[in-house]
């Protein structure tokens, strides 16, 4: 009866306040002033993630996103309160492997999260780490590429691919692992525009029909429309949490948080400020030009009423 | 500067040589070397030459990519040549200063750079046909057998199969410095050799921090991917060894020993003067 995948239990973390540590955490760029007594990273940030869910971060540099991130496989353990991995601890040293099987993670720059010269020597990386069976092993590479949209490139060089292709080997990597939840630590920040839809399509399609739990952090909005719950984060708090629509009604608070609505939230709310009348509920490219065709048609209606 | 760099990456096509078990090639590459140093005569570099000239054949690795691997290492076979051209003894044929040109320096310095020319081209084939992470796993069987005195095999492969991995970014990032550097108008062309060198130096710091890096992102990665060190890893094609492979040990022994046997005979024969 584990309906939760992952529970955040008021946590609190501190970066070291020696400055070589920041290294590990490239959006914490803090004004030097700052260093002495630095605030915390995270604070005292509680979350749930349910199974299946497509769940996204949102939040702008030095917002603690990153770090949160990190709890989720262990590679942080917090200063105080808890990460639970269904029923695992993840301070507890006996479960770290099986918590980095089960939450797999996906980061920021392509090419330094690759380890083999051969995409099939990559993809089976983590299930050699955990010492999977050889004569199975190339059936689940197989899988795993084909389930990113990659078979027959098992022999490239990761060098000739596009970033795309790269980031979706490394989803790949952790796929053949089959982990319960997939962890993209702003994957998409390097990417051009195709690559970014390659990646957001995969995951999507991960999500929606393998049923593997998906936690999306960026600071790109228009990633959060197709997400189940948003959370935006602020100095190391939850400052939003909700629906896309949810959030995206709040622009104030989304300001505040150095984040813009997307470029279709946007649209809507200055249409709606001359006069227009807009659901708010309307966040995706789709729904407004059927609300605006629908608009215009009543329109048309109304003038030859008259 | 970097932009042509060959030495050391897999050249993907399918042959004979590249089905190879990576041990069979490892131990061929070991007895080669030792063959270059065992012979000392025309007739030896000729047999060692064709041999090479065979098994480059069977690659399937186009002639010109072999010959581009040797340019990096041109300055030290041209190095290497005058050292040994001007350090014989014997007749002399040339004298100036402290230089002397004798028979036998001028026959050294040729076999020295015909060495050192086989030498490249052998590994380099080893390189341009077993994918690194293949020669690592080779490697790491081969020293395995030495875990007894600690010697950390696992790690070593790991660092090298890394390194493999990271020779053709680190060369493109070199591009990008220098590019950047040359927007801001870093000279790299002129002056003498200190000057040159001085100029490195804007390449070579951003190059070493970009690669500290780059280093502790993937550390962060392979950690985040369950790696721990090699105990308890299993392998995606782990090596066994085909009829092929004992066949090649075979053909490495007999070369050996004819190796051997050659030297062995023409010897006797300058002690003959029979020659």
């Amino acid at each position: 009866m584990q309906k939760n995948l992952i529970r955040i239990d008021k946590i609190t973390y501190r970066y070291p306040t020696d400055t070589e540590d920041m290294t590990e955490e490239p959006e914490q760029e803090l004004p030097s002033k700052d260093k002495g007594s630095l605030p915390p990273a995270l604070d005292r940030i509680d979350l749930e993630v349910e199974k299946g869910q497509f769940l996204c971060i949102l939040g702008s540099n030095g917002s603690g996103k990153s770090t949160l991130a990190r709890h989720l496989n262990a590679l942080l353990v917090p200063d105080e309160g808890s990460v639970w991995i269904g029923d695992m601890d993840t301070r507890d040293d006996r479960y770290l492997w099986e918590i980095r099987a089960q939450v797999g993670m996906v980061f920021q720059n392509p090419d330094n999260q690759m380890v083999a010269s051969q995409i099939e020597e990559e993809v089976a990386f983590g299930l050699e780490n955990i010492g999977f069976p050889s004569e199975d092993m190339e059936q689940r590479v197989k899988e795993a590429l084909a389930s990113v949209g990659l078979s027959g490139l098992e022999k490239e060089n990761p060098a000739n691919l596009s970033g795309g292709q790269k980031q979706r080997t490394a989803v790949a990597g952790i796929l053949a692992m089959r982990p319960a939840c997939i962890v993209l630590d702003e994957s998409t920040a390097m990417l051009d525009p195709k690559g970014r839809r390659e990646i957001m399509n995969t995951v999507l399609e991960l999500n929606r029909k393998h049923g593997i739990t998906m936690i999306c952090i960026t600071h790109f909005m228009e990633e959060a429309v197709h997400a189940d719950r948003v959370f935006v984060m602020h100095k190391g708090k939850i400052l939003l949490s909700g629906t896309p629509k949810e959030v995206f009604c709040k622009s104030d608070e989304i300001l505040e948080a150095g984040l813009k609505l997307p470029v279709i939230c946007q649209i809507a709310e200055e249409l709606r400020q001359k006069g227009m009348k807009i659901p708010a509920s309307v966040i995706t490219q789709q729904q407004l030009i059927s609300c605006l065709t629908g608009i215009s048609e009543n329109e048309n209606l109304n003038t030859s009423d008259s | 500067m970097f932009r042509n760099i060959t030495l050391g990456q897999y050249y993907p096509v399918d042959s004979v040589i590249h089905r190879l078990d990576p041990r069979v090639k490892l131990l061929g590459v070991v007895v080669y070397i030792a063959a270059l140093f065992i012979m000392n005569n025309i007739w030896g570099f000729l047999l060692l030459g064709g041999v090479l000239a065979v098994l480059i054949g069977l690659s399937h690795v186009p002639v010109g990519y072999m010959i581009k691997g040797l340019r990096p290492a041109l300055i030290l076979i041209i190095l290497a040549v005058i050292f040994n051209l001007f350090s014989g003894t014997g007749t002399v044929i040339w004298k100036w200063w402290i230089l002397t040109l004798t028979y036998s320096s001028i026959l050294r310095a040729a076999f020295f750079a015909l060495r050192l020319i086989c030498v490249i081209l052998g590994t380099g084939l080893l390189t341009y046909t077993t994918t690194p992470t293949t020669l690592t796993n080779g490697l790491e069987k081969v020293f395995s057998h030495l875990r007894v005195i600690r010697f950390p095999a696992h790690e070593i492969a790991m660092m090298m199969s890394i390194a493999l991995r990271f020779i053709p970014i680190l060369a493109e990032e070199v591009n990008k410095i220098t590019n950047a550097q040359l927007a801001r108008g870093a000279d790299f062309e002129t002056g003498g050799f200190i000057k040159k060198a001085k100029g490195m130096i804007p390449i070579l710091i951003p190059l070493f921090v970009s690669a500290f890096r780059r280093a502790a992102d993937l550390a962060t990665a392979m950690e985040a991917r369950c790696y721990h060190g090699g105990q308890g890893r299993t392998r995606l094609h782990p090596l066994t060894y085909q009829k092929r492979d004992k066949i090649a040990y075979v053909l490495i022994l007999v070369f050996l020993l004819a190796v051997i046997a050659l030297r062995l005979i023409m010897e006797r024969c300058l002690q003959t003067g029979r020659i």
